[in-house]
């Protein structure tokens, strides 16, 4: 049997706290430092980085390497990151750089695979019709391009990397949890195939690490941020992130490094398990988890027992995240001071739009803009009705209208609705004015959650630029 | 059986996030351990032993928050969710009750005008709506707990 494995985690999304890795790594023992850069919005932002500057990998994490790669390599610490986003190879490659420059050997593996954007044509010549998880609409009947289009990847083409000897896994698209899963599998020699035979105990064990990798994977809102009792929470100025410690069963123990703040409690590891979930099924292209056999015990300060997960197959499918181009949108927010702020808000919406506040209540956004004046494919209006009776301050005496409208000619939400609404600056309601000057257009991605067959993922795994096999299946 | 209008965050947590354009919210009742849990991690001496009467407490709340909160319940909380399809999951292990709005949030993130896109502040939302809370389910030494 071997000992747990303890990995920590570093990152929750591509903007966390830089000084985390190094905390990490410095604060105490770990076995593997991790994190999360990718959220569905960061491949859309990291899909206009690619186009402006030629890279699309998440560069905090480039930041934080520059700070803690000597250290990792010296204490044998390994680190695997999905912060290569559109471009895991661009990443490995900046990294093999900053190895020269810091002076250490470092051994690169990358995963890759996961971007079937070259590739969406092929694929629905051959059948695939990309539905939308939500609406059920193909994307041919919606005649959308997607700018982004990324298959999530599991753990065991992580854990085939570790195995051939990387002291770094750079990914793009893969599960979150796969970050977890993919090192505990190497370091506890867990075997996929049996899983995909059926083998019980293995499921149960990768079962257990998608759990932890879930517990971990948004940084400190396990440790006690983003927490409905957050007054209980000591040090949540600066709470420290997370660790997992993955026994050969799968069972875990979260944990943070002694000193640093927050707090691990039964109350915060719930809240983190309920974090993004559905129903009782929780998928990853390694395992199916069953949340509903989740058992937490707290064994000691800040250390909670994860135990009892069992596993069921995975899904034959793997999820795909595509993002396109929506169109563009402009908002304003206009402020109404003091008294009768929904009527004034309504002569506002009458002068700048030809429609009421009611209307605006009531109607969608498209039906809202066919009526109004503006000529826009979409309009909303809200007010924040949150003036106090007998203000002593100007923010206690302060509502808000707040004015937004969509359209895919970016022209048309741009000037002409921004002069429609300061035009009626000093004809409308007493006090008029806008929190901010007027601005250009700015472009909205539309997320596409969707699946494709596992089998026509080809996943590549490279050592250093070569090329590693993995298992038939691995995805 | 005397009843108190408090609001639903008085002893039940909640968190909550975005898939694409739906919303989730994880709502649960705290753990017989918690309070010991905390004094812990504030570096206090406490024992993790939990007695049955606490136990049967929080039993007894989880049952209360799972009948409040079908999909019809969650309708009344959230008029806003009041047309779109809901999903309820309940989570007796972890005495936790998983909502999943569909559609609140338009297309994602990206497409949403709401000026919480991604569903943040749901939870603190639901757990600031008042609700008749038994009065057997409150705390007598902590009516805030």
């Amino acid at each position: 049997m071997t000992d747990p494995v303890l990995i920590a985690n570093c990152s929750g999304f591509f903007g966390d706290r830089i000084d985390a890795a190094r905390e990490m790594v410095e604060g105490g023992p770990i076995d593997v430092l991790t994190g999360d850069w990718l959220a569905e919005l960061t491949m859309l932002i990291l899909a206009r980085q690619k186009m402006k500057h030629g890279n699309g990998f998440a560069r905090t994490f480039m930041t934080q390497m520059e700070q803690v790669l000597g250290t990792c390599v010296d204490r044998g610490i390994k680190v695997v990151s999905n912060a290569g986003g559109l471009d895991p190879q661009g990443l490995g490659a900046a990294l093999a750089e900053l190895a020269v420059a810091v002076g250490v050997p470092v051994r690169i593996g990358v995963v890759s695979g996961d971007d079937l954007m070259p590739r969406v044509a092929e694929l629905m010549a051959g059948g695939e019709h990309f539905v939308n998880m939500d609406t059920g609409e193909t994307l041919a009947e919606v005649g959308v391009r997607p700018i982004t289009a990324n298959a999530y990847i599991g753990g065991e083409p992580i854990a085939a990397a570790l195995a051939a000897g990387a002291d770094v896994v750079i990914t793009g698209r893969v599960t979150d949890a796969a970050l977890v899963i993919g090192p505990a599998a190497w370091w506890h020699g867990w075997d996929f195939a049996a899983a995909r035979r059926g083998d019980q105990a293995v499921l149960d064990a990768l079962a257990g690490a998608l759990v932890a990798g879930h517990v971990i994977e948004c940084g400190a809102q396990a440790t006690g941020g983003n927490y409905a009792f957050f007054a209980d929470v000591p040090g949540l100025e600066q709470p420290g992130f997370p660790i997992a410690e993955v026994a050969a069963d799968g069972s875990s123990v979260i944990t943070k490094h002694d000193g640093t703040g927050g707090m691990v409690t039964v109350g915060t590891v719930t809240a983190q398990l309920l974090y993004e979930v559905a129903g009782p099924d929780y998928l990853n292209p390694d395992v199916t988890a069953r949340f509903d056999t989740i058992r937490l015990e707290q064994k000691a300060r800040d250390r909670v027992l994860v135990s009892g997960t069992v596993g069921q197959a995975p899904p034959p499918r793997l999820k795909v995240a595509m993002n396109y181009l929506g169109g563009f949108r402009n908002t304003l927010t206009i402020v109404q001071t003091g008294l009768d702020a929904r009527p004034k808000a309504d002569l506002a919406l009458r002068t700048v739009a030809g429609v009421t506040l009611e209307q605006a209540e009531a109607l969608s956004p498209s039906d809202l803009a066919a009526a109004s004046r503006l000529d826009v494919a979409e309009m909303t209006a809200v007010l924040v009705d949150s003036a106090l009776a007998d203000p002593a301050t100007p923010e206690q005496a302060q509502s808000f209208l707040r004015i937004t409208v969509k359209d895919t000619d970016t022209a048309k939400v741009g000037k002409p609705f921004t002069q429609a609404v300061i035009e009626a600056t000093l004809s409308s309601y007493p006090g008029f004015f806008p929190t901010t000057p007027p601005g250009a257009a700015s472009p909205f991605g539309v997320y596409w959650p969707s699946t494709v067959a596992r089998e026509l993922v080809d996943v590549s795994v490279t050592l250093d630029g070569q090329p590693i096999t993995t298992g038939p299946g691995a995805a | 059986m005397s009843t108190a209008r408090l609001p639903l965050g008085t002893f039940v947590g909640a968190r909550s996030g975005d898939k694409g354009g739906n919303a989730n919210v994880g709502l649960w009742i705290l753990d017989p351990v918690e309070a010991t849990a905390v004094a812990l991690a504030h570096g206090e001496e406490a024992s993790l032993e939990v007695s049955a009467t606490q136990t049967a407490l929080a039993d007894a709340r989880y049952s209360w928050l799972a009948s409040l909160l079908t999909v019809d319940g969650v309708r009344v909380l959230l008029p806003e969710a009041a047309a779109l399809e809901i999903d309820v999951f309940p989570l007796p292990n972890l005495r936790a009750v998983n909502i999943v709005i569909h559609g609140l949030l338009g297309r994602g993130v990206a497409e949403s005008s709401r000026v919480d896109p991604q569903a943040k502040g749901l939870g603190e939302h639901l757990r600031a709506r008042r609700v008749d809370i038994p009065g057997s389910l409150l705390d007598p030494s902590d009516p805030v707990r």
